[in-house]
C-alpha cells in the first residue's frame, strides 16, 4: 500500500541487513565451531574435562577453569574454544548492527520518535554487551 | 514412494524420537549419557581386583577384600573419554525438537530449556544460556522473511522490544544469582503456567480495535496481504501502555529462564494490543531477536554460554525448524500440540520436584 511505502522501505532495509548479517553469522558460527572441535587449534579447556565441569554453575565453572569474563576472550583467540565463542558473540551482535543500519534511515526520513527509540535500544545493547549492566567485568 | 508419504514418515520419526527422549528424560534423567559421556573400561580393573582379593583371602587379610583396599593398591582406571557424544546427541535431539516445535506451534526455546535441563547432565545456567541462543538464532533467521512479507512489523516491534529488553537484563541477572533450587521451582512453575497459557489461549484472527492516543502518536499500523483471499488487510492497535507493561514482565521471564517468549508475545500482541493474529505471530518471532539479544549478552558475559553446548543446539534447532516448516503444511498438528503441552506440564512438575529436593 502506498501510504505505508516509507514504513515498508525501512522495514525492507532492515530485513536485507538482518538477512545479510544472519547468513554471515551462521557461516562464521559453524566455521569457528568446526575449527574448535576438529583439533586444529589448541583449546583452553581439554574436551575430556567438560564432563566434570558441565554440572557446575557458571560462576564455579569460570573459577575452576580460569575462563575469561566479559571481553577478556578477545586476547585468547588463538584457542579453538575462544574462537568458537567469537562465533556465538557475532550472532548475538547482529541486532546491534541492524539497529545501527536503520537508525541512519530513520534520521534521513525524519522519523525522530523512532530514531530516539532505536537509539535507546542501541544504548541498552551496548550496556549489556560491555557488561556495564550485566556485571561482566 | 510419494514425497508426501516420505514427509509424513520423517515427521512421525521426529515425533517418535522426541517422545523417546522426553520420556527418558522425565523417567530416568540422564541415563543415556552415563557418567557424563565417559566410558570406563572396567575389565582390567575387575581382573586386578580379583587378583588382589584372591591374594588377600589366601593371606587371610579380610580388609584387602574390600573395594577400598583395591582402590589403594590399584590406581583407578583411566576413563576413555567420548566428549563428542554429548554435542552430537544435543544436535540430533534439537534437530527433532525443531521439527516437533514447529508442528506444535511453540517456540524451540520453551521446549529446549525444560527438556534439555532435565535430560542432559548440564547445569541449568548453561542450558538457559544455550536456550536463549537457540531462540535468538531461530528468530534471526525467520526475521527477514517475516518482515518482507509484512507478517512482522517493525513499528510494532521496536517499542515493545525496548520494554522487554530492559527487563530481560534484570531477569537474566536475577536468574544467574538465585540459588539453583529457587530457579528450578520458579522454572517449574513458569513452565506449567506457560503450558496452560498455550493450551487455553485462543487467538482472535482480526480483533476489533479502537486506536488509542499512543498508538496514533507512534503510528503503529500497517497492512499485509491475506494469502487465502489475496486482499490487503489494514490493521491498527490499541491498549499500547498495558501492552508495554506486559512486555516488561515477559522480558523479565525470558531473561530469567532463557525460554524465548513467543508463548507470551503472541497473546500480548493479539489479545491485549489487538494486532491481527498473523501479524502478532510474525512480530513475536522478530521481537525475540531483540529481547533475547540483550539477555544473551548477560549470559555471555557471565560465562554461561558454552560453544560446545550452544552451537550444536543452535544448528540442530535451525535445521529442524526449516524442515518442520516444510512439513507443517502437510500435517495435522493438533494432537502433536496437545502431547507437547502434556510433556511441558510434566517437565515443569519435574523441575518443581527437583527444586523442592524431592
Amino acid at each position: 500500500m502506498k501510504k505505508y511505502r516509507e514504513q515498508n522501505e525501512i522495514q525492507n532495509a532492515y530485513a536485507e541487513g538482518l538477512s545479510l548479517f544472519s547468513n554471515i553469522g551462521f557461516i562464521f558460527l559453524i566455521g569457528t565451531f568446526f575449527l574448535f572441535v576438529s583439533g586444529w587449534l589448541p583449546v583452553r579447556i581439554p574436551f575430556s574435562q567438560y564432563a566434570h565441569l558441565l554440572p557446575l554453575r557458571a560462576g564455579e565453572f569460570l573459577e575452576k577453569t580460569g575462563s575469561p569474563r566479559g571481553w577478556e576472550w578477545l586476547g585468547m583467540l588463538k584457542y579453538g574454544d575462544m574462537l568458537s565463542f567469537a562465533g556465538v558473540v557475532f550472532l548475538a551482535s547482529i541486532s546491534f548492527f541492524t539497529y545501527l543500519w536503520i537508525l541512519t534511515k530513520l534520521i534521513k526520513t525524519k522519523d525522530y520518535i523512532y530514531a530516539v527509540l532505536v537509539s535507546v535500544q542501541i544504548v541498552i545493547f551496548v550496556l549489556a554487551a560491555t557488561g556495564a549492566v550485566s556485571g561482566g567485568h | 514412494m510419494a514425497p508426501e508419504m516420505i514427509l509424513r514418515m520423517i515427521q512421525r520419526l521426529a515425533f517418535l524420537v522426541f517422545m523417546i527422549f522426553s520420556f527418558c528424560s522425565l523417567s530416568w534423567g540422564s541415563f543415556l549419557i552415563p557418567a557424563y559421556a565417559t566410558e570406563v573400561s572396567a575389565k582390567p580393573a575387575e581382573k586386578t581386583y580379583s587378583r588382589v582379593r584372591f591374594t588377600a583371602e589366601v593371606a587371610g587379610v579380610e580388609t584387602l577384600a574390600q573395594p577400598v583396599a583395591w582402590q589403594s593398591i590399584t590406581p583407578p582406571p583411566k576413563p576413555k573419554q567420548v566428549w563428542w557424544r554429548m554435542p552430537a546427541i544435543l544436535f540430533v535431539f534439537t534437530f527433532f525438537l525443531g521439527i516437533v516445535a514447529v508442528a506444535a506451534g511453540v517456540g524451540g526455546g520453551v521446549l529446549f530449556v525444560p527438556i534439555v535441563g532435565g535430560f542432559f547432565p548440564i547445569n541449568i545456567d548453561f542450558v538457559r544460556g544455550a536456550g536463549l541462543m537457540v531462540a535468538l538464532s531461530g528468530a534471526l533467521f525467520a526475521g527477514p522473511g517475516l518482515l518482507k512479507k509484512h507478517m512482522a512489523n517493525l513499528r510494532l516491534a521496536i517499542p515493545v522490544a525496548l520494554a522487554a529488553s530492559i527487563s530481560s537484563i534484570l531477569g537474566a541477572r536475577v536468574g544467574l544469582v538465585l540459588p539453583e533450587n529457587v530457579i528450578q521451582i520458579a522454572l517449574g512453575s513458569a513452565i506449567v503456567g506457560i503450558a496452560i497459557v498455550i493450551l487455553l489461549a485462543r487467538g482472535a484472527e482480526r480483533p476489533e480495535v479502537k486506536e488509542d492516543r499512543i498508538a496514533n502518536w507512534l503510528r503503529i499500523r500497517g497492512s499485509y496481504t491475506e494469502e487465502s483471499t489475496g486482499h490487503e488487510v489494514e490493521w491498527r492497535v490499541h491498549r499500547v501502555l498495558p501492552g508495554l507493561l506486559l512486555f516488561v514482565v515477559i522480558g523479565f521471564m525470558a531473561g530469567m529462564f532463557g525460554l524465548g517468549a513467543g508463548w507470551a508475545n503472541v497473546p500480548a500482541l493479539n489479545l491485549v494490543m489487538g494486532a491481527p493474529l498473523k501479524v502478532a505471530v510474525g512480530t513475536s518471532v522478530f521481537i525475540l531477536s531483540l529481547t533475547d539479544t540483550t539477555a544473551a549478552w548477560v549470559y555471555l558475559n557471565e560465562g554461561a554460554v558454552l560453544p560446545l553446548v550452544a552451537v550444536p543446539s543452535m544448528a540442530g534447532m535451525m535445521m529442524g525448524t526449516r524442515i518442520g516448516v516444510k512439513l507443517l503444511a502437510k500435517s495435522k498438528p493438533v494432537i502433536i500440540k496437545r502431547i507437547v503441552i502434556g510433556f511441558l506440564i510434566v517437565a515443569g512438575l519435574r523441575a518443581l520436584l527437583r527444586g523442592f529436593g524431592i
